[in-house]
């Protein structure tokens, strides 16, 4: 990959994965208001709220994370399988993005509840909680981010034989 | 630990073997364990209402429309 294109598709990477880690505390943020109070109409428009930054903004951001982060390792010498950190990384955001898909559906039914006019406090307040998606999703990315800061070292065994391969090559 | 080794062969040769896995990542697994079990079990505790089937909005109670 060519230095301004590999700048460039590791800006957009940083810029979206970054982002969902900040979309995903404004969603905390509303998911721990649906906990603290029984007030009617805070509690429609935490729900809403959750559903169309669900929608809007975290599960696109976490999709192109997870394509701009393939393409960035398959374009630079750390590779997609050849390093621990890398395929950790890989598969904590798979993980993460399967979890939020099936959640939406969750989400959007408890904003269709909340959106009913039909439905009274009582059921608003004894609706459904995702604070453990919530803060489980912000522990997974705060890893994931961790873990592309530092870089730990470790090549895999598929990385150690490409290495092997490359000073073989090297050498003749 | 994680790097490749070197071991003598009988005619003196080296021959390099591949690195083990390393103790981070070996250290994050048993944490990452530890924390499934611990969730799941609190989950279990406290209702057990949690798992793929919340996912379909089967468990979410619609209110009742009423009839017009």
């Amino acid at each position: 990959m060519r230095p301004g294109v590999r700048k460039l598709v590791l800006s957009v990477h940083l810029a979206v994965s970054v982002g969902w880690i900040g979309a995903a505390a404004a969603y905390l943020a509303l998911d721990v208001t649906t906990v603290a109070t029984n007030d009617p109409p805070v509690l429609r428009a935490a729900y809403l709220g959750m559903d169309l930054i669900l929608r809007s903004v975290i599960v696109p951001l976490s999709v192109a994370t997870l394509i701009s982060g393939i393409v960035i390792s398959l374009g630079t010498r750390w590779g997609l399988f050849r390093h621990y950190w890398v395929v950790i990384s890989l598969a904590l955001t798979v993980l993460a993005t399967a979890v939020l898909l099936f959640e939406t559906r969750t989400v959007s039914a408890l904003a269709d509840v909340a959106a009913d006019p039909a439905t009274t406090p009582q059921q608003l307040a004894a609706l459904d909680s995702t604070m453990v998606h919530s803060i489980g999703g912000i522990i997974v990315l705060g890893a994931i981010l961790a873990l592309n800061v530092y870089k730990p070292r470790g090549a895999t065994r598929y990385g150690w034989r490409k290495q092997q391969a490359s000073q073989r090559k090297a050498s003749v | 630990m994680t790097h490749p080794t070197s071991k003598s062969k009988a005619n003196g040769e080296s021959e390099a073997t591949p690195p083990g896995v390393p103790r981070w990542v070996k250290i994050s697994a048993a944490v990452a364990v530890v924390l499934v079990v611990m969730l799941v079990v609190i989950v279990a505790l406290a209702g057990g209402e949690h798992g793929p089937g919340l996912h379909t909005g089967v468990g979410i109670d619609a209110p009742s429309v009423g009839s017009q």
